[in-house]
């Protein structure tokens, strides 16, 4: 099977650049650069269930309780509890995502028409966790106003993820190498998420259309936001994420 | 691209690009029936009699478990890579019950779940079996009973008729020490139980069946056990895929459908690794690539559930145990004796040893029988490197220790709302756990924190155990305790990340001023990333040259006055603000507030006082309760949670008042610093102009301010907030003798210069640091620079994103974010 452009490939000379900017130990600007040098992340950003996720994240911050029972969902007893919206929010997402390709069940005999979920490995999943996480670390209150700020965090965190996972493998060998201790990686983690943390202003005039975006503008926005995003670390964000 | 499977006598045509075409030629085509069958399963131990009772269409969903397993191991390996390519799987299966299977009751779990385990798109069409025969479960049977009792099958020794109508737990059974922990525990309380087994590493194998024996023998009669066969001739690839915890589970639900309503499958997996977080982000490709991940349990309930059409149990008898709890629970059921046989390890150790210590189950196992005390049940023998001193090879090993160290430890340092907003893998299993939500995620962290306590206490106990060696340089550099250990090694900082502290300015003297953070549970979600970021943002400064030497707090650091409120913010404090400072806490200066006092503790006596001390306007009388520890103890108590906050977060001179007076060597200066208590007659929300400082507390505290060359001033209140007589002689005495009065209360910032002929002070007022969501958020970064008569006030504010420079005060006066007073001579 031929793989999707937006992931590393390990034996390609993009990403051993990157092995050897962690090995010469150099700091997470480089390092970030180097890796958005070895993959995109555009194709992830064109996952459905990112759009979805996001779309769900921006009409919770308008009427969270319109926005669970708009997919099904009994919203908490107890407004209060944010950890019991997220959790109904975490539930109607898979719900909503594990369900979004069924109504093209074709039921006919001898037939195997049914389109498959379209999305690339791990993007969704990390989609749902970015949603999750970015509601519960947002401040009160959650009213349209808090939106787009909802909207950059989801996407900082989600682009901060799918940073990880791509170099993931990759840092915690350096372990008794090039970071002699556990605490010395984890530094070097932590100043990474800083770094894509205070990048991510570069989302900010993107994601303040959220407001006004119709759900079909959304999917280009989030691609726009991340693209930006991408360049703002060092990466070139070339369409179609290829490499 | 979609892999085809067809199985059986499946008719499978496929559409490709609107054209419809054999798909044949291009499916992998497995058979479980001969003549030419390329796959086989095979239960020891099923007597005809209970194959018998397995339903129809729990016959058909374990041979579509075991064609979805040979499937995913005849398939290309699978792209781990996040935004790499999904497999996608069409598996056109024959079935006894097509009806079942095509109902969404059934075929939307069972996609669904397959899915979440392997992290594939899994499509199950099911066709009328085609067949005319079919010897159902029989087919299964592994031969005659005494090649059955070879392979190890044990079977029960109960009536048939009460093995019918009875329920039984049947519990998946690796022969680790979880499922032996889970197994034991059921015979010791008497229940009936069936244990399955698949055929795992040859290492294992006979620890399994001699472990099985043991709960056999204990279960007088009510145990058996049955080990499970799969012969795949497709295989392509070694290793157990994660489809296999579906072919176990259906199984389990076949043999527990076969039995009386109220049977189950229960798993045994202790919660941290059940629910934890993954140990490596390419596992978010799979996102619940273990059976006992609660999103797939309730999966599979539903499934089961669906084909039995009655309620089927499924569930992890461990969900909120730590490993170390099983450990335990194993010495209390009278089974430490076998923890030695058990096998956590599928990989290869070097003989005699059963564990290699490196993989992450060698790890997670030797930290839960540290931690338990039984090590003496778990000798270092069976493990090829020692867990703490062992060297760990370059690469995955030390990645395994990193990333095992890293989940175990997330939970430290972070408040309850910070672990899930980190950790978005823990709030994403919350809907999935019995109880409710909130008392699920209470379970869910008391857990985590368990298992963090327990990871620390072995490492503990190991540095203290091998001090001499890691002293003498005698444990290798890749061992984990060397790695546990910070970094000894110069490094060279990252600007952002470490800064140094800028040595300051001679005669400079830097105050880090924050107040009213009103911590609270209720509200810690709008707190924690104001506050968080607010170290990050101290942390800039300091990185900017702006090093402070003094942190003070003015007060409201509670809100209710509550223990809990001030273990949340003895964590902020210790963990993130004096760390970003870079101060320590014998630098921390703190006074309390109104919000610091616990009005549940003033009683009547403490109320008579109080009111007896305003209608008498009198300091001496003030002073008289004040001086005498007999009398003021009523009135103080309202402060017992405050002081011992300020207590064990380090603090000096914090034991007995709750109002004191410290002199610090600052460079060249000289700097003495009073912290007063405008609080400790405070108990209703009309306070207002009823509230004393005291002539008694003011000596006390401003004694020495005259020698000092820098004299400042803490109290939480405007001055109109004391009664009008102690108003009028407290800020007499601060302005002549306090070149700087700090405070807080009212949420907004602001500062004023008293300069007169005689003295006069700078006050400055911090705005809320957290006051709420209705108010603006501030503080401010105070340099005084006596010889030049000069202060400089670096003003903070909350955007709503970061906190940024204030340009907006005092009229533009403070474009730049720093307002400048001028100080007293």
């Amino acid at each position: 099977m031929r793989p999707l452009p937006g992931a590393v490939s390990p034996k390609s000379a993009a990403y051993q650049r990157v092995l050897e900017r962690l090995a010469a130990g150099e700091g997470p600007e480089s390092v970030v650069s180097a890796t958005l040098g070895a993959a995109s992340i555009v194709s992830a950003a064109r996952d459905p269930r990112l759009s979805q996720a996001a779309r769900l994240v921006v009409s919770i911050a308008r009427d969270p309780h319109a926005a669970l029972r708009a997919l099904g969902q009994r919203p908490p007893r107890r407004p209060t509890s944010r950890l019991a919206l997220v959790a109904a929010v975490a539930e109607a997402l898979d719900e909503a995502l594990d369900t979004s390709d069924d109504e093209a069940l074709d039921t006919s005999d001898d037939t195997t028409t049914r389109e498959p979920r379209p999305d690339v490995a791990g993007a969704g999943e990390l989609a749902v966790l970015s949603a999750v996480e970015a509601l519960l670390a947002a401040p009160e209150p959650l009213d349209a106003a808090a939106a787009p700020r909802l909207l950059r965090d989801m996407l900082t965190r989600f682009f901060e993820r799918w940073l990880l996972a791509q170099l993931g493998p990759a840092l915690g060998t350096h372990v008794g190498e090039r970071f002699a201790s556990v605490r010395a990686h984890e530094e070097f983690r932590a100043a990474l998420a800083e770094h894509v943390r205070r990048a991510s202003s570069a989302v900010e005039p993107i994601v303040a259309r959220c407001g006004e975006a119709g759900a079909d503008e959304l999917p280009a926005l989030i691609e726009d936001a991340l693209a930006a995003l991408e360049r703002a670390l060092g990466g070139a964000a070339r369409p179609g994420g290829a490499r | 691209m979609t892999t085809v499977v067809a199985c059986g006598d499946a008719r499978v045509v496929v559409a490709c690009g609107g054209a419809r075409v054999s798909a044949r030629k291009d499916a992998i085509v497995v058979r479980l029936s001969p003549p030419r069958s390329n796959l086989a399963l095979s239960v020891a131990g099923l007597s005809r009699d209970l194959a018998a009772r397995i339903p129809p269409a729990f016959v058909d969903l374990v041979e579509i478990a075991a064609y979805v397993e040979a499937a995913d191991l005849a398939a290309h390996a699978p792209d781990r890579r996040v935004g790499g390519a999904r497999r996608r799987f069409h598996v056109v299966v024959p079935v006894r019950e097509p009806a079942v299977f095509q109902d969404p009751a059934v075929f939307v779990p069972l996609e669904r779940t397959l899915s979440a385990l392997s992290g594939d798109d899994w499509r199950i069409e099911a066709q009328p079996r085609r067949a005319k025969t079919d010897a159902g479960a029989a087919a299964w049977i592994d031969g005659e009973p005494a090649a059955s009792a070879a392979r190890g099958a044990i079977d029960a020794r109960e009536p048939r008729d009460q093995r019918a109508r009875e329920p039984r737990d049947v519990v998946p059974f690796s022969g680790g020490l979880d499922s032996f922990a889970g197994a034991l525990r059921l015979v010791r309380e008497g229940r009936r139980v069936l244990l399955v087994a698949q055929r795992s590493a040859p290492k294992i194998e006979p620890h399994v069946a001699r472990l099985a024996r043991a709960l056999v023998d204990l279960g007088e009669g009510r145990v058996a056990f049955l080990p499970v066969f799969v012969r795949n001739d497709l295989r392509v690839r070694d290793g157990a895929p994660s489809t296999r915890g579906a072919l176990w589970t259906a199984l389990a639900g076949a043999l527990a459908a076969a039995h009386g309503r109220g049977s189950g499958v229960r798993f045994f997996e202790n919660g941290v690794v059940a629910l934890g977080l993954p140990l490596s982000a390419a596992a978010i490709v799979a996102p619940a690539a273990r059976p006992t991940d609660p999103r797939v349990l309730a999966g599979f309930q539903r499934l089961l559930s669906a084909v039995a059409r009655r309620a089927t149990p499924v569930d992890n008898g461990f969900v909120f145990a730590t490993k170390a709890d099983v450990v335990r629970g194993i010495e209390r059921d009278e089974g430490a004796g076998w923890i030695a046989t058990t096998v956590s390890c599928t990989r290869r150790a070097p003989r005699p040893h059963t564990h290699c210590g490196l993989c992450a189950q060698c790890i997670d196992r030797r930290f839960a029988t540290l931690a338990a005390g039984a090590r003496a049940h778990d000798p270092e023998g069976l493990y090829a490197v020692d867990l703490l001193t062992g060297a760990r090879p370059a690469g995955a090993p030390r990645a395994i220790v990193e990333a095992y160290l890293r989940a175990a430890t997330a939970v430290a340092g972070a408040t309850d709302a910070e672990v899930f907003a980190r950790h978005g893998e823990l709030a994403r299993v919350l809907p999935y756990l019995p109880g409710s939500v909130d008392d699920a995620a209470s379970a869910l962290i008391e857990l985590q924190r368990r298992h963090a306590a327990e990871v620390e206490e072995v490492l503990d106990a190991g540095i203290r155990e091998h001090a001499t060696s890691l002293r003498r340089g005698a444990v290798p550099p890749s061992a984990l305790l060397r790695l546990a250990l910070p970094d000894a090694r110069p490094e060279e900082p990252h600007a952002d990340v470490r800064a140094a502290r800028p040595p300051a300015p001679p005669g400079v003297v830097r105050v880090l001023h924050v107040s009213d953070l009103h911590f609270s549970r209720r509200r810690a979600w709008d707190q924690d990333p104001v506050l968080r970021a607010l170290a990050d943002d101290v942390s800039r400064l300091r990185a900017s040259g702006l090093a402070p030497d003094l942190v003070a707090v003015t007060g409201d650091v509670a809100d209710r006055g509550a223990p809990e409120e001030y273990a949340l913010a003895a964590r902020f404090f210790r963990e993130r603000l004096l760390p970003a400072a870079g101060v320590d806490p014998d630098r921390l200066l703190m006074v309390p507030g109104n919000h610091d006092v616990d009005r549940g503790a003033v009683k009547r006596v403490a109320q008579a006082t109080q009111s007896d001390l305003l209608r008498a306007e009198s300091q001496d009388a003030i002073a008289a309760i004040v001086s005498d520890a007999a009398e003021h103890a009523p009135l103080l108590r309202r402060h017992d949670a405050w002081r011992a906050f300020v207590r064990d977060l380090g603090v000096p001179r914090s034991d007995d008042h709750p109002w004191w007076s410290r002199t610090f060597t600052l460079g060249a200066l000289r700097v003495h610093v009073a912290g007063l208590c405008s609080s400790w007659v405070s108990w209703c929300d009309e306070d207002k102009g009823r509230l004393l400082v005291g002539r008694a507390q003011l000596h006390e505290t401003l004694d020495g301010a005259d020698r000092a060359d820098l004299s400042l001033a803490l109290i939480h209140h405007p001055w109109d907030y004391l009664a009008d007589f102690d108003a009028a002689e407290a800020r007499e005495a601060i302005h002549r003798r306090c070149h700087v009065l700090l405070r807080g209360h009212l949420h907004k910032g602001e500062g004023a210069s008293r300069v007169r002929p005689d003295g006069g002070s700078l006050e400055l007022a911090a705005g809320a640091s957290w006051g709420g969501t209705q108010h603006l958020h501030g503080y401010q970064l105070v340099e005084l620079e006596p010889q030049k008569a000069e202060a400089r006030v670096h003003l903070r504010t909350w955007d709503g994103h970061d906190w940024i420079a204030d340009r907006n005060a005092y009229r533009g006066a403070a474009a730049s974010g720093v307002a400048v007073f001028t100080l007293r001579a």
